[in-house]
C-alpha cells in the first residue's frame, strides 16, 4: 500500500495563502478569520491528500460516493475528513472533492498541486451529458439538448483532457459503482491499513438515477464531438 | 420624443464570453447615453462595476433621469445561449440580442492575465506568476478555449447584431449599429466621438487605478485592450493549436467569422 507523505514546505506555501488558513511551528493548521483559531490539523502528515475532480455530477452521484467513503472511515474507527471544495471552503487536508477546474484561479491550481494524489472520475459521455441535462433544466426539449450538447460536451472534453492530465489515476464512474475493488484502490491511498468488514458494511449499491434518455439523434452528435476532439 | 432627445426602442441583451471587451462596450454606450442626457462627465468606475457584481440586470445609468422607463434598458450576461432552457428562455425574452466576440488568441491572453497573472494576485501569493511555467500556460489555453469556442458556435447565430472586438479597436463605426438598435433618432457624431473619448482603455485604466491605490487583493478588471499581444507570449506551436481550432470552427458556423 502506498503511504501518502506531504511535502511540508509546500503546504505552507499553499495554505498560507488560501482563505485565512496559516501555519504554525508546531504544525498544526489555524484558521485566522475566527479568533477562535481552530486547530486543524495536528501531528501526523502522512493522512493527508487526495483530490477527487469530476466535471459537473449531479448530486446524487456525489451523495452516493461520498457517503461510501464517510461510513467506511467511520466504521473503521479512523479519523480522516472527507469535505469538499466549494466556493473558496477549503479543508487543506485529508479527502476533498470538487469540480472546480485548476484552471479557474490561481489558488486552485496552487491548492490542488499540494495533493499527494489527484483522482479523476469520469463518465460516459452520454451518460455525462445526460446527467448534466436534467441537472440544469427540468423539461426535456428535443431540439435543445443538441445546442445543449454542442456548449457543454466540449467543455467537459476540455476538463477530461486537461484536469485529467495533472491527475494520478483516472477512474471511470461506472467501473467506481459496479466494482468495489475500484473503491478499495481509492480508499487504500489515505489508509494503509484496509479494513475489510467496515468497507462492506459501509458500500452500498448506488441509486439508479432515472432520466429520459437522449434520442439517437444526440447521442450521435456525443460520437462525433467525441471523435472530433480525439476521445476515441 | 422625449425630452432627453431620444426615444428608447428596444430592451437589449448583451451576451458574450468573458474577457471579450464587455466593459469597454458599456462603457460607451453609458457615456453615450450620459452626454445625450446632458451629464457633463463619464461613468464612475463603481458604477460601470455593477455590471460585474451581477448578471442579472442592469440599466444603464443616468442619475438625472427621473424614471427608469426612460432609459435604454440593457442586460449583460456571460452565459451562452444554450447553457440551460432558462438562459435561452431569457435571452429569447429581449427585443434585440448583441453579441460580441475577440480573436481567440488575445482572448486566451487577456483570461490568464485575469485568471491567474494580475499584478495584485502576483502579489498577494508573493511569486512570479508570470509566462514562465509554459507547460500550465498551454494548458489553460487550450483548457478555456475549448469553452470559448463552443460558446460562440452556440450562441452567434441568435444574435441580431454582432460585434467584433478587433474591428471596434480599429474602426470605432459599428458602434454607431449597436446605438442604433436603442435610439431611433440619429446618431449625434459630437456625443459619439466624445464617448468614445471617455471610454477609452487609458482613461478606463486610470480610473480603476485610482479606485484602487493602496488597496490589498483586488483584481484589476483593465489593462491596455491591445490586439496581437498574444504574439509575444505564445509559442508557434500554441499559435497553431489555436488556428486550427479557430478554423475548425469557421466550418461549423453559418456566420462569418473573422
Amino acid at each position: 500500500m502506498t503511504k501518502i507523505t506531504f511535502d511540508y514546505d509546500k503546504l505552507q506555501d499553499v495554505i498560507c495563502n488560501i482563505n485565512g488558513y496559516e501555519l504554525t511551528e508546531d504544525g498544526s493548521i489555524r484558521f485566522k478569520e475566527t479568533n477562535k483559531w481552530e486547530v486543524l490539523l495536528k501531528g501526523e502528515m502522512d493522512s493527508i491528500g487526495i483530490l477527487f475532480m469530476w466535471y459537473n455530477m449531479i448530486f446524487k452521484d456525489y451523495d452516493w460516493l461520498i457517503r461510501v467513503l464517510k461510513n467506511y472511515f467511520k466504521y473503521a474507527e479512523k479519523s480522516r475528513n472527507i469535505t469538499q471544495f466549494y466556493k473558496g471552503y477549503v479543508e487543506p487536508y485529508g479527502l476533498v472533492w470538487t469540480n472546480y477546474s485548476r484552471f479557474q484561479m490561481v489558488d486552485y491550481n496552487e491548492y490542488y498541486n499540494s495533493f499527494k494524489s489527484i483522482i479523476y472520475i469520469q463518465k460516459d459521455p452520454v451518460e455525462a451529458m445526460q446527467s448534466i441535462y436534467f441537472w440544469l433544466n427540468k423539461a426535456y426539449d428535443e431540439n435543445f439538448v443538441l445546442e445543449f450538447i454542442k456548449y457543454h460536451l466540449p467543455r467537459y472534453i476540455a476538463h477530461i483532457k486537461y484536469d485529467g492530465k495533472y491527475a494520478n489515476s483516472i477512474v471511470d464512474y461506472d467501473a467506481l459503482k459496479g466494482n468495489p475493488l475500484v473503491l478499495k484502490e481509492i480508499i487504500g491511498y489515505i489508509d494503509d491499513s484496509f479494513n475489510e468488514e467496515a468497507f462492506e458494511k459501509a458500500f452500498i449499491s448506488p441509486i439508479k438515477l432515472e432520466y429520459k434518455e437522449f434520442s439517437m439523434e444526440a447521442k450521435e452528435l456525443i460520437s462525433e464531438i467525441w471523435r472530433r476532439e480525439g476521445m476515441i | 420624443m422625449e425630452k432627453g432627445g431620444y426615444d428608447i426602442m428596444n430592451n437589449v441583451c448583451f451576451f458574450s464570453h468573458p474577457k471579450t471587451g464587455q466593459h469597454w462596450i458599456l462603457f460607451f454606450l453609458a457615456n453615450y447615453h450620459r452626454i445625450l442626457s446632458s451629464i457633463n462627465e463619464p461613468i464612475s468606475w463603481e458604477n460601470m462595476m455593477e455590471f460585474g457584481k451581477s448578471k442579472e440586470a442592469f440599466t444603464v445609468l443616468a442619475p438625472n433621469r427621473k424614471y427608469k422607463e426612460d432609459l435604454p434598458h440593457l442586460i449583460r450576461i456571460e452565459y451562452p445561449y444554450s447553457y440551460s432552457l432558462e438562459i435561452k428562455k431569457y435571452i429569447d425574452s429581449f427585443d434585440k440580442r448583441v453579441y460580441l466576440y475577440r480573436n481567440p488568441f488575445d482572448t486566451m491572453i487577456s483570461m490568464y492575465y485575469y485568471f491567474i497573472a494580475n499584478p495584485l494576485y502576483i502579489k498577494q501569493i508573493n511569486k512570479a506568476k508570470n509566462f514562465e511555467d509554459n507547460q500550465y500556460f498551454e494548458d489553460f489555453c487550450k483548457s478555456h478555449l475549448m469553452g470559448y469556442i463552443s460558446h460562440i458556435e452556440v450562441s452567434i447565430d441568435k444574435a441580431d447584431l454582432v460585434l467584433y472586438y478587433d474591428s471596434l479597436k480599429k474602426d470605432p463605426s459599428d458602434f454607431k449599429k449597436l446605438l442604433q438598435l436603442f435610439y431611433d433618432e440619429k446618431i449625434y457624431d459630437q456625443a459619439f466621438q466624445k464617448a468614445l473619448k471617455w471610454s477609452s482603455f487609458e482613461h478606463v485604466n486610470e480610473m480603476e487605478k485610482k479606485l484602487k491605490q493602496g488597496q490589498e487583493n483586488v483584481v484589476f478588471h483593465a489593462r491596455d485592450g491591445r490586439i496581437g499581444q498574444y504574439k509575444e507570449l505564445m509559442s508557434l506551436d500554441l499559435i497553431n493549436y489555436i488556428q486550427d481550432k479557430w478554423d475548425k470552427l469557421k466550418e461549423r458556423v453559418e456566420f462569418a467569422l473573422v
